[in-house]
């Protein structure tokens, strides 16, 4: 078992090698001059010139990278740009913005999700089933900036019954919350039923009818809990990519999250920044994928023992 | 595996196999887990900087889209970050309400030798900074060096190099940062000039700044944020993180910065005027694009709004509930279509002349729905010296293919054309040019890219022959925009800003002798003169020049849009006897 985890993590730390290979290479390649962007456009040539002697930009790029590994490995992922701020300070700052709403909106996901999916497997190829199914297709349709913008327009701006946007206290977090529950619950619901229906037909859940445990039972005590178990990996690196920026969301709601942190980074070319979110996005998926597997082993003892 | 992508938003499934009744069992619910985390994740941001209780009344209420920079006056170059410095900071002197100078915490305008190269000034007495002490004649002597400094990165060095001594001063610091580097030790200042030597103090509230040549404009350099004065026990203290704990002269102190999500300032004890700031302090929504602003303006939530939205625009403007709160007033920026007159075909000014009679600006002012106004020349309308009788070219579809035939294009030809992807104007506006052009034969590729890439492009050396640009003033003199973007002496490999990299020597020369001219009637005469020429040379074509709009409340006042800076936020106040003032959320 440790063996393995630290085979797994060491694949991981591998993964992230590689991504901040790929992202390094590709910020550099695009051409936009750090100066400018730390400057301005109207800066002049030659206060450019000291700007990039100043900020160690006129190195070649493998020292660049080199240097940005050192600082990374001991935590630093350098400063913004365009801010002088510490990313990792930034990143840090608006997490519990994005864990918030990523928690808020997972919760949507399975409390709606799961009983639709429940449900539907049990009424299957019934009218309810097809009428789910229907707004189930809908959910997943809609796009997040569409249903966003019309939620901020009808609920809060029209009606006045949720702040338009900003974030001051936990009302800001309803309205994106919902947004971003209604496209996932309807992907969910799916999920749970196609997972459901593959249980309902095992012999133990016959073998449960016989046993006379009413329907309610056999559906939740037995069939959900099974059915449950593949939903985890499905849960856990969704949760991850969620945590790494709620990119869409986060816009039209003005949240201050790590989402809209990368988009602004991306939007102004700001290297060091986008090199820090990314990272730190992909390290939330390499960790989930670590977390997702043990717990596997430990809920499913049958991959234990192969 | 199935993938779901919505954008940047991905959700990754993956359908396993079924699992056995006897080891199904979660430990724990996943509801509850949730609902936990949940818990915990908004525990987490009530420490994240949110105040204890809600905002004073008195408090005006804005939002910005981005975070700003910087708030200290040597870095900050942008016109979102000017108006919160302002609060802040005071400089020698500002502006009227016009673009005329007067003195702010100078005792009067400076006194100008026959020569113009020397400017005596006196400083007002009794002025102190938020930190109590009292702003001297060394303050800005240091303020000045400070900026000219290469370690402290200022973007607007540039602007006061041509004080006497500046390029030596400079020379010994980069020497001491080299020292620093090489030996690993901390930079201090040991290499002789130790101070700039045209920055002569001549008492505690006097001194005098000595510039090589003499130049009209000099003194609205003085004028920037960048020449604000800052106090050395301040700077040296916080170190590079003097940015976010400032200490000026200003009305206002900063007493919140959570990156990213607000800025709060509070009234300065120590301000020099009686009775202001007449507002108990100012808050700063960070974040939202212009869609947001507006819902939430329209919604009583904020106080005043830069911009209408491109889709509210006609309905706000024609409505007469918002009709007397809205200012308008046109903005000192030109956008040009950039023609680099070293690439073929643009180094036949025929054809540039051509690209200037195809377009018909008045369809892209059309299209903008009257949010600017069509350029006729390099000037825009708030900058003196701007020429209301210049001819600029008509949209004459004909006459521009006669250019092109004479110039052997009669068949037209294509290009990229590059412009900034993050704006809606531009967007239209290379739109419309590319339909004008194909209509006599030029085929554009259209090339949205970010701003940074965008500068880039068009600021190298044959880097592309076409691409929209735009330029706001620094001040408001002709010199900024002339002489800054059409001088051919001052074109360079990269980072150029003469991206069309034009170089006439009659112009080159005439320039010469304008930044020389201590007449300033005379000068501006002059700077007509090369407008007209450089107009006949077309170098660019003249596109367009923005109309700002500000929305404001009905309770707020003090509020008029200026020529020169986006905001004058210290100049507002509240007017609680307005009858809409209690309804106020």
């Amino acid at each position: 078992m440790t063996k393995r985890l630290l085979a797994r993590v060491g694949w991981g730390i591998v993964t992230l090698l590689g991504t901040s290979v790929i992202v390094f290479v590709i910020a550099h390649a695009i051409p936009a001059d750090p100066a400018v962007t730390y400057a301005g456009p109207q800066a002049d040539a030659e206060t450019l010139d000291n700007i990039r002697r100043e900020m160690g930009l006129d190195d070649p790029l493998w020292q660049q990278y080199l240097r940005f590994l050192g600082r990374a490995a001991r935590g630093d992922l350098g400063r913004s740009y365009v801010t002088q701020q510490p990313v990792i300070d930034a990143i840090m700052l608006r997490f519990p913005v994005t864990l918030a709403l990523s928690l808020g909106g997972l919760a949507i996901w399975l409390a709606i999700g799961v009983p639709l999916g429940v449900l539907t497997a049990r009424w299957r190829d019934k009218p309810v089933d097809r009428i789910v199914l229907v707004l189930c297709m809908i959910g997943i349709s809609l796009p997040t900036f569409w249903l966003g913008r019309l939620l901020q327009f009808q609920l809060a701006y029209r009606a006045g019954l949720f702040p338009v946007g900003g974030f001051a206290s936990w009302q800001h977090l309803i309205l994106p919350c919902v947004t971003l529950g209604t496209v996932g619950a309807g992907y969910y619901a799916r999920l749970v039923h196609s997972n459901m229906v593959e249980v309902m037909n095992q012999d133990y859940i016959r073998a449960a009818r016989a046993k006379g445990l009413s329907e309610t039972k056999v559906l939740f005590k037995h069939a959900l809990r099974n059915a449950f178990i593949p939903l985890l990996t499905v849960i856990g690196m969704d949760t991850a990519a969620l945590l790494g920026g709620v990119v869409f969301t986060e816009t039209i709601f003005a949240l201050p999250g790590v989402g809209s942190l990368a988009l602004q980074a991306v939007q102004k070319m700001d290297v060091p920044m986008i090199m820090g979110t990314v990272l730190f996005a992909a390290t939330l998926v390499v960790v989930a994928n670590i977390v997702v597997d043990l717990v596997y082993r430990m809920v499913d003892p049958r991959i234990q023992r192969q | 595996m199935i993938r779901a992508r919505r954008g940047f938003e991905t959700l990754t499934t993956e359908t396993v196999g079924s699992g056995d009744p006897t080891y199904g069992a979660l430990p724990v619910a996943p509801g509850v887990l949730i609902a936990l985390a949940l818990l915990g994740a908004l525990g987490g941001l009530t420490g994240c900087g949110r105040d204890a209780g809600p905002s004073p009344s008195n408090t005006l209420r804005l939002a910005i889209e981005t975070d700003i920079d910087s708030l200290d006056p040597a870095i900050a170059y942008d016109t979102v970050s000017w108006p919160m410095v302002r609060l802040l900071y005071h400089g020698l002197l500002d502006y009227d309400d016009g673009t005329n100078l007067v003195p702010w915490l100078a005792e009067e305008l400076p006194t100008i030798s026959e020569d113009g190269r020397k400017y005596a000034f006196r400083l007002k007495r009794g002025v102190k900074f938020s930190n109590g002490r009292e702003v001297t004649a060394a303050d800005f002597i240091y303020s000045l060096e400070r900026v000219l400094d290469p370690a402290t990165l200022s973007p607007g060095e540039s602007f006061f190099r041509h004080i006497v001594g500046a390029r030596e001063f400079q020379d010994a610091c980069k020497q001491d940062g080299e020292t620093a580097r090489e030996t690993q030790t901390e930079r201090e200042r040991v290499t002789e000039p130790l101070h700039v030597a045209g920055l002569v103090e001549l008492g505690s509230h006097a001194f005098e700044v000595n510039i090589a040549e003499p130049d009209l404009s000099f003194l609205n350099v003085l004028a920037m944020t960048f020449a604000y004065a800052v106090p050395r026990e301040a700077v040296e203290e916080h170190g590079e993180d003097f940015f976010r704990n400032p200490v000026g002269t200003g009305p206002f102190v900063l007493t919140e910065w959570v990156r990213g999500m607000r800025i709060r300032f509070s009234p300065n004890p120590h301000y020099f005027i009686d009775g202001e700031p007449r507002l108990d302090g100012v808050s700063v929504m960070i974040g939202g694009d212009t869609l947001v602003h507006q819902m939430m303006f329209e919604r009583g939530e904020l106080d005043l709004k830069e911009g209408i939205p491109i889709p509210d625009f006609v309905r706000i403007t024609t409505d007469p509930k918002w009709q007397p709160y809205t200012a308008t007033a046109a903005d000192s920026r030109t956008v040009y279509l950039s023609m680099n007159c070293e690439m073929e075909p643009f180094t036949d000014k025929r054809v540039r002349q051509a690209m200037n009679y195809a377009i018909d600006r008045g369809r892209i002012v059309k299209m903008l729905t009257g949010r600017c106004v069509a350029a006729r020349g390099v000037l825009p309308p708030p900058m003196p010296g701007h020429d209301p009788d210049m001819p600029g070219y008509a949209h004459d579809p004909g006459k521009a293919k006669q250019l092109l035939a004479e110039a052997g294009l009669a068949d037209g030809f294509s290009l990229p054309m590059w412009f900034r992807s993050d704006t809606g104007y531009e967007r239209k506006a290379a739109e419309v040019i590319q339909q004008d052009l194909a209509e006599v034969g030029v085929e554009v590729d259209l090339r949205p890219v970010a701003f940074a890439t965008l500068c880039d492009i068009m600021a190298k050396r044959r880097g592309a022959e076409l691409g929209i640009f735009g330029w706001s003033q620094d001040y408001p003199d002709p010199s900024n925009f002339l002489d800054v973007l059409l001088n051919g002496e001052r074109i360079v490999e990269v980072n150029c800003n003469n991206a069309a990299f034009y170089s006439n020597p009659d112009v080159n020369d005439l320039l010469r002798v304008a930044a020389k001219e201590t007449d300033a009637a005379a000068r501006l005469r002059i700077y007509q003169q090369v407008e007209r020429m450089i107009v006949d040379d077309a170098p660019w074509v003249f596109l367009y020049h923005p109309v700002r709009h500000a929305l404001r409340q009905p309770w707020l006042r003090g509020h008029s849009m200026h020529p020169v800076w986006p905001q004058r936020l210290e100049k507002l106040w509240f007017d609680t006897e307005d009858p809409q003032w209690e309804a106020r959320p």
